[in-house]
Formats: structure tokens, sequence, C-alpha cells
């Protein structure tokens, strides 16, 4: 009995030892929210009638908007696999395709090594190709567990990249497929495969210049 | 009368700059974000945009809006947010997805269509994303299924033992502390994880 009130004791200090502290948080925290809504003016140009401010945001809202190109650009979702031909706010054509595995690739004779992510961000398109030619780099031959040529006519490989390619930089493309059963899968070494439809209005709709937004 | 009269014009008096007050701090603040967004859009690097109010969330590049993520629900927690670009420095989670790696020479005998790939179904759906200046996020997909269900529950009860020891232990330390849950659909959590990376800018408007 006199064994069970010891513990009870201690139990009920811990309790309220835990307890202030948890109260003591809560106080903190609710405290810095309560007063979060009073501004800090502490720039000059923050002192304006509230009119003024007004204007400013809209103003400053308008610059934002106006970012959005006028022009066609292409958008492209490289967790949903998908390609939005966009105009303004308005999605003209819509894609499946297919983007970066994210694979690893260390060469075994060197101190090289490839991630095959389709890179983010902002790209435009640099070159546009009818039938295309695939010049193989390195980490083609090393996947394969071949011998990298020496003759640079070796590398290259017709008919695999579609109708049409469009180069956005780095080796990069938007091309054809022949494994269009993996369209909507993250399968490719960083380049965006489209189906042949698809690749077609992408290819006539975007000229060289146009904007691509990665993500 | 005329005393309801004067009581009523003294309560439009107090009130009135008061809520005027408030909206000019609201408008300070958020023209201040829109100079820092304009900012980060000047880079051609894929940023954050988290809006309480309007209850949604972005994925942005160059000031457009590359993604809208419905926030299903949103807490704040301890010191302010700040009207500035915060940078994630970390994406913590307890299971983390990995890249494969590719042994050379094992593709040609294999099947084609096999596919070994970092995919958005491996990205975590519950994870925190760490900032600079002591900013947390928390993201956490909606309840669906007992399993979720579960996971919400340990994580809501959690939060509410861990939040406020935290916060005493920064506000020792004299680091400011804020911490933000918001839960969102499953794929859109996910799609977070999967497009931001370490460095990308955020911006979070006040849910006040």
């Amino acid at each position: 009995m006199l064994k069970n009130r010891k513990y009870l004791k201690i139990l009920i200090v811990l309790s309220v030892i835990f307890l202030t502290f948890e109260s003591a948080g809560y106080y903190l925290a609710n405290r810095d929210i309560w007063f979060s809504h009073k501004a800090d003016l502490r720039r000059e140009d923050d002192k304006m009638s509230l009119n003024a401010l007004r204007e400013r945001n809209s103003a400053l809202r308008q610059r934002l908007k106006s970012l959005t190109p006028d022009k066609i650009y292409i958008v492209i979702d490289t967790g949903r696999n998908k390609l939005y031909l966009k105009k303004g706010d308005r999605t003209i054509r819509e894609a499946v395709i297919s983007s970066g595995s994210g694979s690893i690739l260390k060469d075994p004779a060197g101190k090289r090594q490839w991630i095959f992510d389709t890179p983010r961000g902002e790209h435009q398109v640099k070159k546009k190709f009818v039938a295309p030619v695939w010049t193989r780099p390195d980490w083609a031959f090393i996947e394969e567990g071949e011998a990298i040529p020496k003759d640079p006519r070796k590398r290259v490989e017709e008919g695999v990249l579609g109708d049409y390619a469009l180069g956005f930089g780095n080796g990069y493309f938007i091309h054809g497929t022949l494994y269009t059963r993996l369209l909507g899968r993250n399968v490719t070494h960083g380049c965006i495969r489209v189906g042949d439809e698809d690749l077609k209005a992408v290819y006539s709709a975007a000229g060289v210049g146009t904007r691509i937004y990665i993500f | 009368m005329i005393r309801l009269k004067l009581i009523l014009l003294f309560m439009a008096l107090i009130a009135v700059p008061s809520y005027a007050g408030d909206d000019e701090a609201r408008y300070v603040r958020e023209n201040r974000l829109l100079e820092e967004e304009l900012s980060l859009a000047r880079r051609p690097d894929i940023y954050f945009v988290c809006n309480p109010k309007e209850k949604m969330a972005y994925i942005k590049a160059r000031g457009i809006p590359l993604r809208e993520l419905p926030m299903n629900d949103f807490h704040c927690w301890g010191s302010p947010v700040s009207d500035i670009v915060y940078r994630l420095s970390k994406k913590s989670s307890f299971f983390k997805p990995d890249r494969d790696m590719i042994t050379p020479g094992e593709s040609k005998g294999k099947d084609n269509f096999k596919i070994e790939a970092l995919e958005l179904a491996d990205m975590p759906s519950r994870y925190t994303l760490v900032f600079d200046r002591g900013m947390k996020m928390g993201i956490r997909p909606s309840t669906e299924g007992i399993a979720s269900g579960i996971g919400n529950i340990f994580y809501s009860s959690m939060r509410f033992l861990i939040r406020p020891v935290s916060m005493i232990w920064y506000t020792l330390k004299g680091e400011p502390y804020t911490a933000i849950d918001m839960v969102l659909d499953q794929n859109d959590a996910r799609s977070i994880y999967w497009s931001l990376s370490e460095g990308s800018g955020a911006i979070i408007y006040s849910p006040h």
C-alpha cells in the first residue's frame, strides 16, 4: 500500500511537470500566433495608405500574371507523366509521356556516374528535327555492357526516336518511341517520350524558343 | 435613444480604424510576399507557394502555376510565418525512396518491360519539409482506409505532445520555431515530395 502511494506520488509529480511544460509550450506558441496578424511596418514603402497598398497589391499581382507566356508553351509533369501544350491559362492538348527513371549508372572503368532524371525547371526548345537519328552516348554502351566505339559512325542509330524530336539542351529531347506500352511510366534516361500523334501536334505547335516547364 | 446612438457611433469609431489597420497589415504582408515571389520568378527554378487562406498550394515556375494542390486541412503553430522566401533544407520521412542502381550489361538479357524506376507512387505521402529559419512543414495524406486513419490519429496525438515541448526548446535556444501541418490528397502530397528538392524556394502566406 505504502509502495503504491510512493509510485502514485511520483506519477503525479511527473504529470504536473509534464503538464507545466505542455502549458508553457502552448502559451508560447499561441502568444506568437495572437500577435502575428500585426505586420511589422519596418520599411518606408510599407507606410502607405490603405488605397495605395491595395493599388500596389493589384499591380504586383498583375506583374506576376503577366509572366505567363502569351505564346504556346509546354508544361511537363514528370510525376504523373503528362505533357500539356498550353497557351495562357488554356490547355490545348494533353499527352501521356514517359520521363526519366531516376536510376543510377556507374561506369565500372572510371569515375563517371549518370543519374537518369529529367531536368526540372524552365527550358526552351533549342532545335527541331524531322526523322531524327540517335547518336548513342557513352552511357548507352556501358548500360548494355558493350565497348565504347572509337568510330563515331558506330554510335548512330536510326528509327528509335520517332518521326520528330525537339532538343531542349544538354542532350535532352522530346521525341517519339517504339515502346508505346511504356507511356505513362518513368522509364527513360531523361528525355521525354511522346506517342506519335501527340508528338506531331507538339512538333507543329512548338517553335525554336518555345518555353518548356518541367516539374 | 440619443444615448444608444452615441454608443453606436462610439463603437463604429473604434471598430473601423482597427479593421482598417488589420487590412493594412494584411496588404503590407501580401505585397512583401508578392515582391519576394517576383524575385523568385526571375530564376528558372521550381518553387512552392502555400496559401492557407485560399486553401491551396502551388508548384510554380516563373510565376506560372504548374500544379494546384487543394489543401484539406491546415494548422500553424509557433512563431508567425515570415514574409520571406524559405529555402528547403531537408525532406525528412520514415521511408526514403531509393534510386535503382543499373548493373551494366544486365538489361540485355532482361525482359524489356520490367520497370525498375523511381515513380510518384514510390514517394512518401507522410513526411516533413524542413526549411531554414526554423520552419517545419508536416505533410500527410487525407484519411483513406484504416491504416491511414490510424496513422493520422497517431500523428495528431504526437503533434499535441511534441509541439509544445519543441516550442519551449526553441524559445530557450532563442531560435524561431514555426510548424505547419498540411493535409492533402495522397497523390498531391507525393507530388510535393517529388517536385521539390533541397534548395527549392517556398513562399508561405499567413493563415490569419
